[in-house]
């Protein structure tokens, strides 16, 4: 008879544990704000690098501001689960106080009201906001609204990288910036290299063009595209698109370029020299002066060839710092956010080599320009593009259905006629889809 | 009068001892799945109230969605390779390992340990090991003279396969063990006695092994199909669903509809049809295994 | 007569032969993936995509191991996962013990209808209740907490331990219970002095199930685990995986911290294996 009293007990004991942990753990939140000091969350992205940069800021954000606690949270993983993530989040109404946003993905919050407008902030502080890109301002603005703070710039996707030793070794000149898309053709059949009577492959003229934002980059350039700016229409049936989609399988065909399934990465691929060229954007910068740091080889940026619809370099996206709507916090938000988009901090993160900043006195005497690629990169800021976002805001889907269609043409599996044509119905039944 | 008084004390006391699981199923698990019924009716996704749609969702599921029937086509073909293929596998190493000759127990820890490393090690483990052109496997398959080896998880053809084969390193986990553990409760001396009588090694296996171990063979296949019909992870960490969407397995597509694109209502009715195809599978075979199950598993 | 013994035994060390050549080889295969990950954390960028590889590494580069935890705090990520590991594995034992021996010695009623909803929850996909779980944590304010992963492990929500212990208890003669109660024990005596010391093999079963599961859970704490300070090692080796566009990851750093990740529970397991068999009864009929 005790050891049942016992027993009643311990399972009423473990019964109560459960309201109180979540009490206390409530405690932890709420008791603290009604002081001086604030406690604020902060969701950002990436690997090693960038974890350790912000850290870092961080560190330096709560020696200025001690009545300000910053809690760091990260999404460590690839860009797209980073927005699973934070969607995730925000299902409940809440996500980070301040979070990292960019224009593939601030249309859908801003429109679902759930970023603050900065601008009232900006005001109060007088902040001089004439020394960001304009286009920058522009993009994360939305019905007047200043829905994110300046955090860095993108030129775009439209870089064609050489190798100059493989180029001098094939006693081939060097791309030049009026060159048009037969000349890349052309230096690509000439560098690649095959063995075997053409079974094996020791060299690919050009990576990268079978990718998201490579053809994408090739698409338009040619005058075709994937939406067009309305968000509404799907540009993969045009006659443009089909012709450029063509131009890739050719080349695909002819192996020069490096197939989609190779697991051939293409920045170590390129400099072994087993890639003549390749099209990407900032991000292989970075990584080649890593790699070359290792490995020391001479490589060159020329910008993308022109099309018929002319110099394009697509998939420009710009990051920014968003606030979210209903956060409790708002003065250490902007706080932390007016610090984090600081020219102190943009500086910083510029001479450590991250993405080019959003301010251009910044980028223009930036020490990184005595570095000829990085300079010749810099020109792409005047045929940037953004990437094309869904009116309807479902921007994900639409990537998916256009990624998994293209992927069907890379890997031969249909023709680019048929398949593009299958491809403008399907993403536009998305499109003509009502917003999630 | 006594006895009554007994059995309303010991009933109340059964009932108090499973308590912590009632509680906890009615508040982790019962009340979450009610809510995603409800859910599952109604058009919801970020930072807006769900709207009742009624059936729509069902319907879109299983009449407009493309990709739900080629995952559904991908996660049978999985199902149906890798579940006999595990199960055979483990009870044959459980057979292997069924002695208590010095040293037995090494392997058994050898075979055991791929089950217990995480599915992220694994994972990135596995595509180290399947990378195309740099990848050790296709190296040796080289040197035994395949001058194509497959691109495993690179292609549509062989990204399954490569995924079974991942997970079939674990054949010597916990299954291996519930076999092990069935094989040891046969007694000896019914082998002995056959033994006598004259029957072979193959007359053994199947006069007397395979039903005494009926039990754990039906427990084995009813949670390895049912794992397998979940599977999510390994493909969610080692492929993404791709390449042309060929290991886009019933999870991975509902991961995607609930927390890619946000449509949480469909992603919940997505839940619904899994769980209701997954229940009505496990009903049919606790039927049809009074069939072949040998003795009483008291399970019920 | 004399023949036959000479026989089974010739017979005996042919299976003998058998047994460790096929397991001996078949071992190898399994113990592969695991030299190669070993050999390959020692390697050096240079070394790492050489054709034809390398075997065993030249240069060794032991300094891979140290690298792990130079930028991402990950000592931290293996004490969050110990943190959880543990509690969540007294949680699920304590609970698994209680519910088995409810279901495997009292009658009740709906008693059976119960148990078949213990057993049917194995067949429950995660995904049908990880949204409204979620929404349900995030009022509870347990979101970035390491409550999500431990506190429903309290209250059984595992069925495959239930399971385990309840076939175990089922297997065990009841006489002993019942001269139990002639000497004037109640119910949660015997189970602490009659049950629980009996079924020691069964606990550590559970243990190693559920300090396995925990170890390596990817899915929960992926969604509730937010802050840096808060993630796992699992998490920790996604944020090691991730690669800057056109980069492959560093293979070596991930496969030290694949390797750093996999050697505690290596080490349980080892460690308790000899219980492990003799705690599984499937049949009921054990004992």
């Amino acid at each position: 008879m005790k050891c049942r009293k016992t027993l009643i007990i311990s399972v009423m004991a473990i019964l109560l544990l459960l309201p109180l942990l979540s009490w206390a753990a409530g405690q932890g939140e709420s008791g603290k704000s009604k002081e001086q000091s604030a406690k604020i969350s902060f969701m950002m992205r990436g690997g090693k690098r960038q974890l350790k940069f912000y850290r870092e800021i961080l560190n330096k954000f709560t020696g200025e501001h001690p009545n300000i606690k910053v809690n760091l949270l990260w999404a460590a993983f690839a860009i797209d689960e980073y927005f699973e993530k934070i969607q995730l989040a925000s299902v409940v109404g809440k996500g980070a106080d301040v979070f990292w946003l960019n224009t593939k993905f601030i249309p859908f919050y801003a429109r679902k009201g759930m970023l603050k407008d900065l601008n009232t902030f900006i005001k109060t502080d007088t902040i001089d906001m004439s020394i960001y890109y304009p286009k920058s301002i522009e993009a994360a603005t939305f019905d007047g609204k200043l829905t994110g703070f300046p955090r860095n710039g993108n030129p775009g996707f439209g870089a064609i990288f050489y190798n100059k030793d493989v180029f001098d070794a094939s006693g081939l000149a060097y791309p030049k910036e009026d060159w048009g898309w037969d000349d890349l053709r052309n230096l690509a059949g000439k560098t690649a290299k095959h063995s075997n009577g053409a079974g094996k492959t020791n060299r690919w003229g050009i990576a990268n063009l079978a990718s998201e934002n490579g053809a994408l980059n090739v698409l338009e350039s040619f005058g075709g595209g994937y939406v067009d700016r309305s968000g509404k229409k799907s540009l993969l049936g045009t006659k443009e698109s089909i012709e450029a989609v063509k131009f890739i399988v050719s080349l695909i065909k002819d192996k020069t370029q490096l197939p989609v399934e190779s697991d051939l990465s293409s920045i170590s691929g390129f400099g072994s020299g087993q890639i003549a060229m390749m099209i990407g954007g900032y991000g292989y910068i970075a990584n080649l002066r890593s790699y070359a740091k290792g490995k020391p080889f001479n490589w060159d940026v020329q910008i993308v060839p022109t099309g018929k619809a002319g110099k394009v370099s697509s998939a420009s996206v710009w990051a920014f710092y968003s606030m979210l709507a209903n956060t409790k916090q708002p003065e250490a938000s902007w706080e932390l956010i007016k610090f984090l988009g600081s020219r102190a901090t943009e500086k910083a993160w510029n001479d450590l080599g991250g993405l080019p900043c959003v301010i251009p006195e910044i980028v223009d005497n930036s020490p990184l320009m005595d570095f000829q690629p990085y300079a010749n990169f810099m020109k792409l800021f005047k045929y940037a593009k953004p990437y094309p976002v869904p009116a309807n805001l479902r921007t994900n889907e639409v990537r998916d259905v256009i990624n998994s269609g293209l992927e069907e043409i890379w890997y031969l599996k249909k023709d680019p006629a048929t398949g593009c044509r299958e491809l403008n119905g399907k993403v536009q039944k998305v499109l003509d889809k009502e917003a999630p | 009068m006594r006895q009554r008084y007994y059995l309303q004390r010991q009933s109340l006391t059964g009932i108090l001892y499973i308590l912590p699981w009632l509680v906890g199923f009615m508040l982790f698990i019962l009340g979450p799945m009610l809510y995603s019924i409800v859910l599952s009716f109604s058009k919801y996704s970020l930072a807006s109230t769900p709207k009742f749609v009624g059936l729509s969702n069902y319907v879109e599921a299983l009449t407009g969605d493309d990709i739900f029937w080629i995952s559904v086509k991908n996660t049978v073909w999985y199902v149906a390779f890798f579940v006999p293929l595990a199960t055979i596998g483990s009870l044959a190493l459980a057979l292997l390992l069924n002695n208590q000759f010095k040293g037995i127990s090494i392997f058994r820890t050898i075979f055991y340990l791929p089950s217990v490393t995480p599915i992220v090690a694994m994972a990135l483990i596995w595509v180290w090991i399947f990378t195309p052109d740099f990848g050790i496997l296709n190296y040796l398959l080289m040197k035994l003279g395949i001058s194509k080896p497959p691109r495993w998880l690179a292609s549509p053809e062989w990204s399954k396969p490569g995924i079974i084969i991942m997970q079939l390193w674990k054949i010597g986990g916990p299954r291996m063990i519930i076999f092990l553990a069935g094989l040891q409760e046969i007694p000896e001396r019914l082998y002995e006695s056959a033994e006598i009588d004259g029957a072979n090694m193959f007359d053994k296996f199947i006069h007397i092994t395979l039903p005494l171990l009926s039990p754990a063979i039906f427990l084995n296949i009813i949670t390895t199909v049912m794992r397998a019909f979940q599977v999510f992870a390994i493909s969610y960490v080692a492929t993404r669903g791709g390449p042309l969407k060929s290991t886009t397995f019933y999870a991975i597509h509902l991961y995607n509809k609930a927390f890619r694109y946000f449509q949480l209502g469909y992603g919940c009715s997505l839940a619904w049809i899994f769980f209701v195809f997954l229940l009505l599978f496990t009903l049919l075979y606790f039927k049809l295994s009074k069939r072949w199950v040998h003795y009483g598993m008291e399970m019920y | 007569m004399k023949m036959n013994i000479r026989g089974k035994q010739a017979s005996k060390n042919l299976n003998k032969i058998f047994v460790y050549s096929t397991a001996g080889i078949l071992s190898i295969i399994f113990l592969f993936p695991i030299f190669w990950t070993v050999t390959t954390s020692l390697k050096t960028t240079g070394t790492l995509f050489t054709y034809p590889p390398q075997w065993f590494p030249h240069p060794v580069r032991l300094s891979n191991y140290l690298d792990v935890f130079k930028d991402v705090p990950f000592a931290r990520f293996i004490a969050n996962t110990f943190i959880i590991t543990f509690f969540s594995t007294i949680g699920t034992v304590v609970s698994s013990i209680l519910v088995a021996y409810g279901f495997a010695r009292f009658k009740f009623r709906f008693r059976n209808v119960l148990f078949g909803i213990v057993l049917s929850m194995m067949f429950l996909p995660a995904q049908i209740i990880i949204i409204p779980q979620f929404i349900m944590f995030y009022h509870l304010n347990w979101i970035d907490t390491f409550y999500p992963l431990i506190i429903p492990q309290w209250f059984a929500v595992q069925a495959f331990p239930i399971f385990i212990m309840r076939q175990f208890l089922m297997g065990l003669p009841k006489e002993l219970d019942e001269a139990a109660v002639i000497d004037g024990c109640n119910s949660f005596a015997i189970l602490r002095k009659i049950i629980i010391p009996l079924s020691r093999s069964a606990i550590l079963v559970v243990i190693i199930f559920s300090v396995t599961y925990t170890w390596n859970s990817l899915l929960q704490p992926l969604i509730y685990l937010q802050s840096i300070e808060k993630f796992t090692i699992v998490l920790g080796l996604k944020l090691l995986s991730l690669t800057m566009e056109g980069d492959s990851p560093q293979y070596q750093l991930l496969m030290a911290s694949t390797l750093i990740s996999i050697v505690p529970v290596f080490i349980l397991f080892f460690s308790l294996q000899k219980y492990f068999i003799r705690g599984i009864a499937i049949s009921g009929r054990k004992g």
